[in-house]
C-alpha cells in the first residue's frame, strides 16, 4: 500500500496548489469507505466555506455547509430543500456530510442533487474561478484529474419548490422521484422546471415549461417529457416501463401541485 | 505516522497514527474505547457513533486525523455502574436507566450509540415529541427492537429529567377482567376495554396481556424485569468477541471468489507470503481436506457433508479461495491483492429451476461428499423431501373447488448489526481457544474437531456477548479460518467480516418458488392441501432439508380442515432443495417458515375471497386446535424418526378476537368507505390478516443443561450452555431460578457459555431456549431448592419442633417453615459452606421434550396504497400472540415488535439479487435497506396467555412466530385495498403496480 497524505490548509491559497494531486475531503463520509484508494486528501474543513446567506433573489451556500447545518437553517431557504436534507440521509451522516462532497459523490438516486437540479443552481469554482451549472459540473466532475474546487452553490429563490418520491419504504433511496421548482417570469408568466432522478449517475433536468402554455397542455407535456426520459431507465431495481410510467405520474402530481 | 490531539471524554489524547486510521480504529484499537463498535464500513449503522463536538457521528467515515483539535465523547464517558464498592458514584445517567427499565435493549450491540445521539437529542431539546426522539435516532441501525422501547426510554429519560413523573413499568397490564369475553360467534366485535394504543406519551412499555389463571405466588416469572446483562450494555462494556486485546494477535482476511463457479488452476501465494508483515497464507493445498457441513446442528447433522475449509474448486461469487494472516488489516489487504490465482471457469447456474435440468452443470463434484437422506450432487439435489399425509388425491376429488396459486419469496440477509466474529489462541496448556459470537458453542468445537484434527477436548469455544444472530450465527462460518491461521502461525488471530462480506460471503434464508393446491368445498372446509417448494440453498446444502422441511412441518400444518378432515387431514408437501451458484442459504429467523406461510396466507386469502367466505372465519374453521395431532408429526422430524404429538395448547381463537379488535377489523375490512382517503384518490386503505403457527425446540434431540451453585451470602451462580444471542434468554433462565428459589432476579448470577464449564445446551435456535433450557434451569433450582430445604428444616428443627423439609418454602431470600419461622438464605450457606456437615449446594439438570409445543398467532396489517404507483405505506402491524404463560413481557414484547419490524424487511423491501455472472445487488445497508426508527409503523403486541403442561412454568415459544405473518398479512392489506395480488415477496412498488395492472385488466 503506497503512502499516503493527509493535509489540512488553513486558507484557499494554501488548498489550492495542494488540490492539483489530492482529492478534496468535505465531512469525509464517501470518501472514507474508499480511503486505500488514495494517495493525497486535502481536508477542507478549516477553508471557511461554510454559511449560508442572501444576496437579493440568490441563495448561497457553502460548499462545506454541511446537510444538517441546511437543514437547520431558518426560513431564509425553501421549506423542501430543507426536508430532502433529511431525506438524502441519517443524522449522523447529516452532522458530517457535506453539501459539496454531496453533490460531488451522489447519484441519480440522491433527493438533494435532484432538488439542486430542479432549482438550477449554478456552481462557483476555483482555482481559475468559473460559474458552472449544475449539470455541467455533474458531467465533469467523473473526469480524472479534475483539479476544481467547489466554493459555493447559488440558486435564485423559487417561489415554490416541491418534491416526491417512490420509494420500498418511507426513508429508502427513491427508485423515481421528481422535484420542481416555479417561478415567477415577469408578468404573470411561470417558468416550471422539472427534474427527475432514482436512476442513473445523476437527475435529469427536463426542458423548462413557460406558464404561457394553457394548463392542461402544460401538463401532457411535462408528463409526456418525463416518461420520455425515463423511458430507458432500467437498472437492478427498477424496469424502464414502471420508471417512464411512474416519472409522468409524479411529475404530474407535482405540477398539479404548483399550479394549485 | 501522523500526531494527532483531541479531547476523548475530557481528557487530551496524543497519538500518532497512520494517517490512513479511521476514527472507529483509533478509538477501539488504539485507545480500547470499545464501546464504539464495527457494524459497517460506509456509515450506514451508526453502531459506531461518538459525540463530536456534542454531535452525533459515525466514527467508521471519518479519519483519526479530522477530529484533531476537538472534542469527543464515547458511552465510556456516560454513567457508571452504581454500585463501585466504598466510592460514591453517579451512578448510571438517566437514559442509561430508562434503557434498561424499559427493555429497551437486547443484544447490546447498538445500544451506546443509541445512548450517545438521545444524549446529543437531551442535551440540546428538553422536550422532544416522539418524531424528535425517533429523528434523533434514526442514524442507528438496530435489528433486535423495532425501535419502539428504545423511543420509549428516551421519551421516559426526557420526562424525568424533566422532573416530571413517568408511568412504572407494569402499567399498561391488561388483566383478564378487562377483556370482553371470548366467544368464536363475537369475532367481529370491537368493542375493546383496554381502548386505544398508547401512542402519544409512549411511556408505557407493557405490551397488552390476557393472562391465564396461574400461580399468584409468582415473584419473578411474570414480571417485567430488567435483563440482567442490561447494565453492562448499557455502559458498553466490552462484552463482546472483538473487544479484546492480545500480545502479538494477527488480522486475518479471506481471498473471496469473484467467479461463481471455477476450478482453481493455480494458485500463487509466493508474493503475499514475502510481504512483510504476513504471518501466514493457506490455501486448499496447505490444510487438510475434510468434508463438513457449516450448519450448527446435533449430532449427526441432518443435511450432506459438501464443505472444505478451503478447496480447488470456488462455487459462488464469494466463496473463500485463500486465508491470510498479517499484523494489520492494511496488510492483509495487500497479502490478497497479491495473490495470483488463475480459474478454469464453469458453467454457472444461478436460476434454481435450472439446477436439476438434464445436462445441467454438476456443483459437487467431490468424491468425498456424504450424503444425507435424499440428497443427489448428481443432479445438484441436496435435499427432497416427499410427505404425504391422509389421502391428498380423494381429498381434492371430495371438493367442491380446487383453487391455486403459485408464489415467491426471496432471499434475504439477517443483517446481525455485530458482524460474523473470531478471535482464535493457544492457551497456556496448548488448548485451541475460540473466542466466537456464535450461537451453537458447543456445537462449534464439535464440528470444527475433524477439521482442525484436534480433539474436542483440545477445544475450548467461548461465546462472549452476541451481537444479535437470528440464526446467521447458527453456522460456524469464520471459526475455521481464524482456526487454521492461529494452527499456522501459533498466534492469536481474529478475523472479521466486513459489512460487505456478511451480504456475499454469509449465509441467507432460502429463497423459494411454491405452488400451492387446495380443495375447498362451499362451505369452506378444506378437504386437501398441497404444496410443491422450489428451495434454492446455493452452494452448498448447510440446512437444506431442515429449513425446507420446516416450511411444510409448520405452515402447512395449520389447516387440517374441518369436519371429519379435522379428524384425518389430506396434506401434501414436496420440496426439492437444489444447489446453484450463489451464496449459500441457511438458517434465518423463521427457518423456512416465513416461506412457507406467505404461499399459505396469502392463497387462504384467494381462497376466502373466491368463495365469498370471511378471512377470520374461513381461517378459523380450519384451523388446528388444541387436543388435535400435530399432522407432521407422524411424518417428517428433521430427518430423524417422527413421533406423534398432541397440541395442549391454542390461543388461535382469542389471538383473531384480540388482534381483530385492536386493529378495528370489523370497521376496515372490505369498506369502501374507509378504504377512500378524501383529497387523494389515489390512495387506497386496506387491512389484511394473517394467522401462524411456530415449534417450541425439536422434540426428543434438542437437550439443554444448566447448573446452579450456592454462594455464601445466598446468591447463586447459573451456567447455562445456552446463548443469549439478544433474546433476553439469560434474564428468563435467571427468573425462572429464582422463582424456584424464592431470590429476587439480582441474586442469581448468569454466564453463558464456555464448553469448559458450563454444561452443554445445543445452543440458540429453534425457539428453543426458554422452554428447554428453561426447564433444565427449573430442574437445576429444584434440586439445589430440595437441598436447602432440607439444610433449612435442620436449622429450625433444632430450635423447636421438628420440621418436614417439604413444607420449607422458599421466598423473600429466606426459607420458610409453616409456622411463620425463617432462616434466611444466606444462614443457610453459612451453614452448609462453613458450619457444620459441610456441602457445596449445587443441581445439575437437563431437559429434552416429547413434544414441540407450537405458539399461535394472529397478525394484522394496515397499509396505504398508491395505486398509481404501487407504493406502500404500511401504517399499523398489530400481532396477538399465544406463547403461553409470559415469563417477562417486556424481553417477550420486545421479541415481538423486533421480529415484525425484521418481518416487514421481507414482506415491503429485503431482498437479495445477483446479476448474469452471480454478482450480488446488495453489498452495503444502501441498497439492501433496513427499517430505520424514523419510518416506522405503529406496532402493537398482544400476548394470549395459555398454560402449556409440558413446561413447569407453562411456557411456549416468542422468539421466531413474529417473523411468519407480517409479510403476507401486508399482502393481503394490499389486496383489501386495491385488488392488487401480489404473489412475489416482497410487495415492491413496481410489484404492486405490475398486479394492479394485471387486476385492472383481468377486470378488463
Amino acid at each position: 500500500m503506497s503512502d499516503f497524505k493527509y493535509y489540512r490548509p488553513q486558507s484557499l491559497d494554501e488548498a489550492l496548489p495542494l488540490l492539483k494531486s489530492g482529492r478534496p475531503l468535505g465531512g469525509g463520509t464517501a470518501l472514507t469507505p474508499r480511503i486505500s484508494q488514495v494517495d493525497e486528501i486535502v481536508d477542507l474543513s478549516e477553508l471557511n466555506l461554510g454559511g449560508v446567506r442572501i444576496e437579493g433573489d440568490s441563495t448561497i451556500i457553502g460548499s462545506m455547509v454541511t446537510l444538517q447545518d441546511l437543514l437547520e437553517t431558518p426560513e431564509s431557504i425553501p421549506t423542501t430543500l430543507r426536508n430532502v436534507c433529511r431525506q438524502e440521509a441519517a443524522w449522523n451522516i447529516r452532522n458530517v456530510a457535506t453539501l459539496g462532497g454531496t453533490i460531488m459523490s451522489a447519484d441519480g438516486r440522491s433527493p438533494v442533487l435532484t432538488v439542486f437540479q430542479a432549482l438550477e443552481v449554478q456552481v462557483n469554482l476555483v482555482p481559475d474561478p468559473e460559474t458552472l451549472s449544475l449539470g455541467e459540473l455533474l458531467k465533469r466532475r467523473i473526469k480524472p484529474n479534475w483539479h476544481r474546487l467547489i466554493t459555493e452553490f447559488v440558486f435564485q429563490s423559487p417561489d415554490r419548490l416541491f418534491y416526491t418520491q417512490i420509494s420500498r419504504t418511507p426513508m429508502d433511496r427513491p427508485i423515481v422521484c421528481a422535484a420542481l421548482a416555479v417561478r415567477s417570469g415577469s408578468g404573470q408568466d411561470l417558468s416550471i422546471q422539472v427534474s427527475l432522478g432514482g436512476f442513473g449517475p445523476y437527475p435529469i433536468l427536463l426542458p423548462k415549461y413557460n406558464g404561457d402554455l394553457p394548463l392542461e397542455k402544460t401538463s401532457v407535456e411535462v408528463k409526456s417529457a418525463a416518461q420520455e426520459a425515463f423511458s430507458q431507465a432500467e437498472d437492478d431495481f427498477a424496469s424502464a416501463a414502471y420508471r417512464s410510467n411512474v416519472a409522468g405520474v409524479l411529475a404530474g402530481r407535482l405540477l398539479g401541485e404548483a399550479l394549485k | 505516522m501522523r500526531p494527532i490531539q483531541f479531547e476523548l471524554n475530557g481528557q487530551e489524547v496524543d497519538l500518532k497514527l497512520p494517517p490512513r486510521t479511521t476514527l472507529l480504529t483509533a478509538l477501539r484499537d488504539h485507545l480500547g474505547m470499545y464501546g464504539v463498535k464495527h457494524g459497517c464500513e460506509t456509515g450506514e449503522c451508526g453502531a459506531c457513533t461518538v459525540l463530536l463536538d456534542d454531535h452525533p457521528v459515525n466514527a467508521c467515515v471519518m479519519l483519526a486525523a479530522q477530529v484533531e483539535g476537538r472534542e469527543v465523547r464515547t458511552i465510556e464517558a456516560v454513567g457508571e455502574h452504581p454500585q463501585q464498592g466504598w466510592r460514591r458514584t453517579e451512578g448510571l445517567d438517566p437514559i442509561q436507566v430508562a434503557f434498561v427499565e424499559t427493555g429497551a435493549i437486547q443484544c447490546g450491540y447498538c445500544t451506546p450509540a443509541m445512548i450517545l445521539t438521545a444524549r446529543s437529542l437531551l442535551e440540546r431539546e428538553s422536550t422532544p415529541n416522539e418524531m424528535d426522539v425517533r429523528e434523533a435516532l434514526s442514524g442507528v441501525l438496530c435489528r433486535c427492537t423495532g425501535y419502539l422501547k428504545p423511543v420509549q426510554a428516551v421519551l421516559r429519560a426526557a420526562a424525568r429529567m424533566r422532573g416530571e413523573a413517568v408511568d412504572p413499568i407494569g402499567e399498561g397490564l391488561i388483566l383478564p377482567e378487562d377483556f370482553h369475553p371470548v366467544s368464536s360467534q363475537n369475532l367481529r366485535g370491537d368493542d375493546w376495554a383496554g381502548g386505544e394504543p398508547d401512542l402519544v406519551t409512549r411511556t408505557r412499555v407493557m405490551p397488552r396481556m390476557e393472562l391465564a389463571t396461574k400461580s399468584e405466588t409468582w415473584r419473578s416469572v411474570g414480571r417485567p424485569l430488567p435483563k440482567v446483562d442490561a447494565v453492562k450494555l448499557v455502559q458498553g462494556k466490552p462484552a463482546f468477541t472483538s473487544d479484546i486485546e492480545m500480545r502479538g494477535m494477527l488480522v486475518a482476511k479471506v481471498l473471496h471468489s469473484p467467479v461463481a463457479h471455477a476450478r482453481i488452476k493455480r494458485i500463487d501465494v509466493s508474493k503475499a507470503r514475502s510481504i512483510p508483515g504476513v504471518a501466514a497464507v493457506l490455501t486448499w493445498e496447505d490444510i487438510p481436506r475434510v468434508i463438513y457441513s457449516t450448519a450448527g446442528q446435533s449430532d449427526p447433522i441432518p443435511g450432506p457433508l459438501d464443505s472444505f475449509s478451503l478447496d480447488s474448486k470456488v462455487r459462488f461469487v464469494g466463496d473463500r479461495v485463500a486465508f491470510v494472516a498479517a499484523e494489520s488489516e492494511a496488510i492483509a489487504i495487500e497479502a490478497l491483492e497479491a495473490i495470483e490465482v488463475d480459474f478454469e471457469t464453469l458453467p454457472s447456474i444461478l436460476d434454481p429451476a435450472e439446477a436439476m435440468t438434464d445436462g445441467a452443470q454438476i456443483i459437487h463434484d467431490e468424491t468425498e461428499y456424504v450424503h444425507f437422506a435424499d440428497s443427489d450432487p448428481s443432479r445438484n439435489l441436496a435435499a427432497q423431501i416427499h410427505i404425504d399425509i391422509g389421502d391428498v388425491e380423494n381429498g381434492f376429488q371430495e371438493a367442491d373447488h380446487i383453487i391455486e396459486g403459485t408464489y415467491e419469496v426471496p432471499k434475504v440477509q439477517q443483517a446481525h448489526i455485530e458482524p460474523h466474529v473470531v478471535v482464535t489462541y493457544w492457551d497456556e496448556d496448548d488448548r485451541l481457544v475460540i473466542r466466537t459470537s456464535t450461537q451453537v458453542p458447543f456445537h462449534v468445537r464439535r464440528q470444527l474437531s475433524p477439521v482442525l484434527n484436534l480433539p474436542p477436548k483440545r477445544i475450548r469455544v467461548i461465546k462472549p456477548r452476541i451481537g444479535g444472530g437470528f440464526g446467521g450465527k447458527q453456522e460456524v462460518l469464520l471459526e475455521d479460518v481464524a482456526a487454521h491461521l492461529t494452527i499456522a502461525t501459533g498466534r492469536p488471530v481474529r478475523f472479521e467480516y466486513t459489512r460487505e462480506e456478511e451480504f456475499f460471503a454469509s449465509r441467507s434464508r432460502h429463497p423459494m418458488r411454491i405452488q400451492m393446491k387446495t380443495g375447498v368445498n362451499e362451505d369452506g372446509t378444506i378437504t386437501a392441501n398441497e404444496m410443491r417448494v422450489l428451495s434454492d440453498t446455493g452452494a452448498y446444502g448447510c440446512h437444506a432439508l431442515t429449513v425446507t422441511g420446516n416450511t411444510g412441518h409448520k405452515a402447512m400444518a395449520l389447516y387440517v380442515g374441518d369436519g371429519p378432515y379435522r379428524e384425518s387431514p389430506n396434506i401434501r408437501f414436496y420440496a426439492d432443495v437444489v444447489y446453484t451458484n450463489t451464496p449459500p442459504s441457511g438458517a434465518y429467523r423463521g427457518y423456512g417458515v416465513p416461506q412457507g406461510f406467505w404461499p399459505v396466507e396469502r392463497h387462504m386469502e384467494r381462497i376466502a375471497r373466491q368463495l365469498d367466505l370471511d378471512p377470520i372465519e374461513f381461517r378459523l374453521k380450519n384451523a388446528l386446535r388444541a387436543g388435535e395431532m400435530q399432522p407432521f408429526s407422524t411424518a417428517w422430524s428433521e430427518g430423524r424418526e417422527p413421533r406423534p404429538e398432541t397440541i395442549n395448547t391454542c390461543g388461535l381463537v382469542d389471538c383473531a378476537r384480540q388482534g381483530a379488535a385492536a386493529i378495528g377489523w370489523s370497521k376496515k375490512f372490505n369498506n369502501p368507505t374507509w378504504r377512500e382517503i378524501p383529497g387523494k384518490p389515489h390512495l387506497k386503505r386496506g387491512v389484511g390478516v394473517a394467522f401462524a403457527m411456530h415449534g417450541t425446540a425439536i422434540p426428543y434431540l434438542d437437550m439443554g443443561g444448566a447448573s446452579i451453585k450456592m454462594n455464601d451470602d445466598g446468591s447463586f451462580n447459573l451456567l447455562v450452555g445456552a446463548t443469549d444471542l439478544g433474546t433476553g434468554s439469560d434474564t428468563v433462565l435467571a427468573q425462572q431460578a429464582a422463582e424456584v428459589l424464592g431470590v429476587p432476579i439480582e441474586d442469581i448470577i448468569v454466564y453463558s457459555s464456555d464448553t469448559d464449564f458450563t454444561p452443554f445446551d445445543k445452543g440458540a435456535y429453534a425457539s428453543s431456549t426458554t422452554y428447554i433450557s428453561g426447564a433444565a434451569v427449573t430442574g437445576a433450582a429444584q434440586k439445589v431448592a430440595a437441598r436447602i430445604q432440607d439444610r433449612a428444616a435442620r436449622l429450625l428443627s433444632s430450635e423447636g419442633e421438628k420440621i418436614d423439609p417439604l413444607t420449607i418454602k422458599l421466598a423473600d431470600r429466606s426459607a420458610w417453615a409453616p409456622d411463620g419461622r425463617s432462616v434466611t438464605l444466606t444462614e443457610v450457606a453459612l451453614n452448609a459452606l462453613h458450619h457444620e456437615d459441610q456441602e457445596q449446594i449445587m443441581g445439575v439438570d437437563s431437559f429434552v421434550s416429547p413434544v414441540s409445543p407450537p405458539p399461535f398467532a394472529a397478525q394484522f396489517a394496515e397499509v396505504v396504497v398508491d395505486v398509481e404507483t404501487g407504493q406502500i405505506l404500511v401504517e399499523k402491524l398489530v400481532m396477538a400472540v399465544d406463547s403461553g404463560v409470559i415469563v417477562n413481557p417486556l424481553t417477550a414484547s420486545g421479541q415481538i415488535e423486533g421480529g415484525m419490524t425484521q418481518a416487514l424487511g421481507y414482506a415491503v423491501c429485503e431482498e437479495m439479487r445477483y446479476d448474469q455472472e452471480g454478482r450480488p445487488r446488495e453489498t452495503d445497508f444502501g441498497d439492501y435497506h433496513i427499517f430505520a426508527a424514523h419510518e416506522m409503523p405503529v406496532l402493537e403486541t398482544i400476548f394470549v396467555e395459555t398454560v402449556e403442561p409440558s413446561h413447569p412454568f407453562g411456557v411456549k415459544a416468542v422468539a421466531e412466530i413474529p417473523m411468519d405473518g407480517v409479510a403476507p398479512a401486508v399482502g393481503n392489506a394490499v389486496l383489501d385495498a386495491c385488488g392488487a395480488d401480489v404473489a412475489v415477496a416482497p410487495a415492491t412498488p413496481e410489484r404492486v403496480w405490475m398486479a394492479l395492472r394485471t387486476t385492472s385488466s383481468d377486470q378488463n
